[in-house]
Order: structure tokens, then sequence, then C-alpha cells
């Protein structure tokens, strides 16, 4: 079964999208912040991820940066409130992981059709 | 003389009175030589005729003499009377350097006045004045300037180097160059008063020059922006705090509707199980006020960064008929709702733009969203796009109830809705052309409508052909809303991401 983690510091948000994943067949994993992500990253070992950029504690740049560090690969999608231009996304796509954005609020079945198409990549 | 007979003499006589009467007084009787009574006559005859011969050339002697004094006198007349016309003349001419001194005496009057009125004005001016010579040593002051240096009297400061009156730092050179390319500066410096104390003033310095662009002074005026620029620092701070709070509002408003969008579209795909015809039509009433609340919010949003020049642009070459094509599918299903056409025009050969295509779509959509709800069922709405010189003009035409004309210059305003009751009955907080004309002002174009109430409205803007240099750097320029602000270092998303 294809694992999803998702992270998310709101907790109504973070259920929902665990819902909709478990709808769609996917196994899913909750953390709510970087630090807790980061510890289970390596337990779940998922697929995919969905990252919201906006969180108290560890900023995305420190997460990413932990990641690289353990030589993990794990594809992610960022959750944002803005849009990006070609230089920032060329930015981020350089600090690995990250495959793709999605700006809140998402149509749920847009969210899905771009885990599954990040996935198939 | 010839002795001749007496018949002859006698004759002779005769002929000589003739001559005598006629005028001719040049023949003489020749005498007989008898010496009786006809020599006698004849003698005497001679002597008359000689008499009246001299007295007549005394008399044209005489005549001569009168005709050369006559001469005379009109001679002398003549010169008096060009000596009277010189006098007449030099009368006239008095009398004109008299009006020219009376006139150079009011003017020097007037002179002497206006130099006390601006002595005055720069003795009573709030501005500090100095004035320096062409070698920068100060030779004039006005109270104003003693007072905010905190000097007691000029003596204290004439003859002083005028630099010597504010921290030079590395504007020396600048100030310099630009008095000698441009004749002035003007800019912001900071002061050194008497006590050491230090205070920001605005400058405004320009040389003084005479007849052969020789320098003869330097004047300066200073103005203590210490107030003004502590309104600006609290008007940067209350920006932030505003963008600040606009950013997380936005944030904390769109992550619960995040999570009301999914759930409503979860429940209405049925993924959480079956509901009836009645739920799927209160979920969609619910879906549809979701997506008016964000997109109020996404519009509060532009016009906050809008006005505080925040606005992020991502320019991208642009094909024109895919865009506009774009942005009108996405009006197609809110247009046949009313049974409206949506009619495009776009001009053949137009070049791609580089502008951001997602915001200039946005332009679009307000417009077209606009005109869709004050058209009547089964109108027509055109959109056109053309090339005219160094522009690409954008027309949205429509044939509702169009816009009065003392309305038409504050539909752009923030906020603004032509019939309050009519709007909110359509929906929209009068938000949408506001941003629009942020937006193509943003990108170097020009907005503006033509209306008449009761046939419609056309809205024109354009966008230049020729990119603007920088969409963010050039944004800064322009003062969309009237309120000059700077540029926010806003913390958010944005952080998270730029190399540091």
């Amino acid at each position: 079964m294809t694992k999803i983690m998702i992270v998310d510091d709101e907790q109504d948000l973070r259920e929902m999208i665990d819902l909709m994943m478990k709808k769609e067949g996917f196994e899913t994993e909750m953390a709510q912040d970087g630090m807790e992500f980061l510890e289970k990253i390596d337990v779940f070992q998922p697929d995919i991820v969905t990252l919201d950029v906006m969180m108290p504690g560890l900023t995305t740049k420190e997460i990413l940066q932990q990641l690289r560090e353990k030589n993990n690969n794990t594809k992610i999608i960022l959750l944002t409130v803005v849009r990006y231009s070609e230089e920032e996304k060329a930015q981020i796509i350089k600090m690995g992981n990250i495959v793709d954005y999605i700006t809140k609020p998402f149509d749920f079945e847009e969210l899905i059709d771009r885990v599954k198409f990040s996935l198939s990549q | 003389m010839d002795k001749i007979s007496e018949k002859d003499c006698i004759n002779e006589m005769i002929e000589t009175i003739m001559n005598v009467a006629r005028g001719d007084y040049s023949a003489q009787i020749k005498l007989t030589g008898k010496n009786d009574e006809l020599d006698s006559l004849a003698m005497g005859i001679n002597m008359m005729v000689d008499d009246i011969k001299n007295n007549i050339k005394q008399i044209e002697k005489e005549r001569e003499k009168t005709v050369a004094r006559t001469k005379e006198l009109e001679a002398n007349r003549k010169q008096l009377d060009e000596k009277v016309k010189i006098l007449e003349k030099n009368e006239l001419a008095t009398l004109n350097i008299m009006e020219d001194l009376q006139r150079t005496i009011e003017s020097l009057e007037k002179a002497e006045e206006e130099m006390k009125i601006k002595d005055n004005a720069i003795n009573s001016s709030i501005n500090g004045i100095v004035i320096a010579n062409n070698t920068g040593n100060i030779t004039y002051v006005n109270p104003s300037f003693l007072r905010m240096w905190g000097y007691k009297d000029k003596k204290e400061v004439l003859g002083k180097a005028v630099v010597k009156l504010w921290q030079m730092k590395g504007e020396y050179m600048k100030i310099i160059d630009a008095m000698r390319d441009k004749g002035g500066w003007v800019g912001e410096l900071i002061a050194e008063r008497a006590d050491g104390s230090i205070f920001p003033a605005q400058v405004s310095s320009h040389l003084v020059t005479n007849e052969k662009d020789e320098i003869v002074s330097i004047m300066i005026s200073f103005v203590d922006i210490t107030e003004r620029k502590k309104m600006e620092e609290q008007l940067r701070k209350l920006d932030r705090i505003k963008s600040e709070f606009l950013n997380v509002t936005s944030h904390e408003l769109r992550t619960p509707m995040s999570a009301i969008k999914g759930y409503v579209q979860m429940v209405l795909k049925q993924t959480l199980g079956e509901i009836t015809e009645e739920q799927k039509k209160a979920l969609n009433v619910v879906l549809r006020n979701t997506d008016r609340l964000d997109n109020l919010i996404r519009d509060i949003l532009d016009i906050s960064r809008l006005e505080s020049g925040t606005m992020k642009f991502i320019p991208e070459e642009t094909d024109i008929t895919k865009m506009v094509n774009e942005a009108v599918e996405t009006m197609k299903s809110s247009a046949e709702l009313k049974n409206i056409k949506i009619k495009t025009e776009i001009g053949e050969k137009l070049p791609n733009l580089i502008i951001d295509q997602e915001r200039i779509k946005q332009v679009i959509i307000n417009i077209v969203n606009n005109a869709i709800k004050f058209s009547s069922d089964g109108s027509i709405i055109n959109v056109r796009a053309k090339k005219k010189e160094e522009d690409v003009w954008f027309e949205i035409q429509d044939f509702g109830r169009g816009i009065p004309k003392e309305k038409q210059n504050k539909i752009f305003d923030t906020f603004y809705q032509v019939d309050s009751g009519m709007d909110r009955k359509f929906g929209g907080a009068g938000l949408g052309l506001s941003i629009s004309r942020g937006i193509v002002l943003s990108h170097g174009g020009k907005i503006s409508l033509e209306s008449e109430v009761g046939k419609g409205s056309t809205f024109y803007f354009s966008l230049p052909v020729k990119p603007v240099e920088d969409l963010e750097d050039r944004f800064k320029d322009i003062d969309v809303f009237g309120i000059r602000k700077e540029k926010n270092n806003l913390k958010g998303e944005k952080l998270y991401f730029s190399e540091e």
C-alpha cells in the first residue's frame, strides 16, 4: 500500500487530508510540526509527504536541510498560501525533496490528483 | 574830335537825345569845333548824358547793395529759425530725460521695497537660510538658522566653513558634483548643532552666479525634519504591522477555509456516504459562499499588497490570444447562467508580452465579471485586444446599465460601489476594479472607461509592448493609491526560502 504522511499544525486540516487519503486507499501517518515529522519519517518511511510551509518550530528550510543531512529524498508536496515565481520554484526544487506545491484553499480532488501524479513521476 | 558841319551837329544832337530817351547813354555828340553856341549846346548835352549815366550807375550800385543786404538778412533769419528748432528739440529731450528719471526713481523705489520684502522673508522664514561666498565661508545666516543650530549670535558662525554645519560622511563628493553639474543639490543631511547634538535636515542648495557665469555665492536653505522622520517611522511601523496582520490573517482565514471546503467537497462527492438531493443543495450553497469569502480575503490581501508595494509579480512571456481565451473560458459558466455571449476579437500578429499573466487574467476576469453582473439576460459582451503603437490595448464592452458620469472617476477607488444596493445584491465589495488598476499601473499600462447610462460601458486598459524593467521595482515608483509607502520586509512565507 502507498504510504503518505501529512504534516500540518492545524489539527482539522491534518485530519481532513488524512481522511481524504485513507478514502483513496493510502496508508497514512500524521505529524503536527517539523520535529515530529523528522522523528516519524524514518519509522514510517512514506512514499510522499504533504508539508505545510507555515508551522511553529522548525522552518521549512530547516526541515529540508535536516532531510538532506539524513540523505532522505522522500517526495514532498508543499502546502502554501502564496504562489511562487519560476525563480523561487527553481530555488525550492534545488533544496531537494520538493516535487510540487499547492495553494490553500485547495480543491479536494486537485490535491488527490497532484499526489497521484507526483507518485507516478 | 572830328569837326563836322553845323547841320550834322544838330542832327547828331537829335539822335543822341533820342538814344538817351531810349536808355542808351553811350553816344557823345561830335563838336563843330567853332566854339559857338551849337558847340556849347552839344557839350552841355554830352555832360548831361554823362551825369545821367553816372546817376544811373549810382542807383544800380545802391540797388545791388540793398539786394545783398536782403540776402544777408534772410540768411540770418534761417539761422535763427534753425536755432529755434534746435531749442524746441532740446526742450523735448529735456522733458523726456526728466520722465526717464522719474521712472528710474520709481523702479528703484520698487526694487528697494522688494528687497525689503525679500529681506523680511529671509529673516522671518521658518527655514534656516545660509549664504556662503564662493570659497564656502558663511556670509549670512537668518534667525531661524541660529535657532535651529542653537547659536546665540550670528557672529559665532560668520566666516566659518559652511560644510562644518553638518556631518559630511560620504556625501561630500556627491554634493560637489551635483552643485557643479546642475547648479544645486537637494537632499537630506544630518545637521550638527552648536552643542554637538544632531538632527535630520532637508537641504536645498544652489549656486548664485553673475553675468559672466562666475560663482558669486551659495544659497542654502534647511528644514528640520525630525518630526517628519518620526512620523515616517511610525507610518512604516504601522504599515509593517498592517501587512503582518494581513498576512497572518490571510493564513489563519485560509486554513480553516481549506478544512471547510475539503470536508464539504468530500461529503458532496459522497466519499463519506450517500446524501439526499436536499443535503446536496444545502452543501452547494455552503461551498459557493466559502468561495465568495475566500475571494474577498484574496482581494483584501491584494489591495493591502498593492498599497504597501509588496504585491508579488511573476513576469513571464505570454501569448495574448491564449491568455484572453483562458480568462474568458473561466467566465463562461457564469455568463451562461444569464444566457450572455462573450465574443472575443483578438488582433492578428499580437506580440508576446512579458507580464504576470495570472494577474492580467485577474484584471480581465474582474472587468468581465462586472460586465456580466450588470448586463441583462441574453446580452453580449465583447472582449477585444489589439496593438496600437507601442501598446497592446484590451477592451471589454458591455451593453448593460452603464455608469453615471459623476461616478465614473470614482469607480477605481477602493471599496467604491456605483449603486450599493445593486452591488450588494450581486455580491462584491468594490475591490475588483481598484485591484485591476493597481495591477495595470504596475505593468506600466493605463486603465480607463467610457460609459453611458442605459447603453453600457467599455473598459480599456493597455500594456506596453516593451516590458517594464522590473515589475516590482517599477511599482515602487507608482503611487497607485495616492499614499507613498516604502516597501516592507514582510515576515512570511517568502523568508522561508530567501537566502539570507
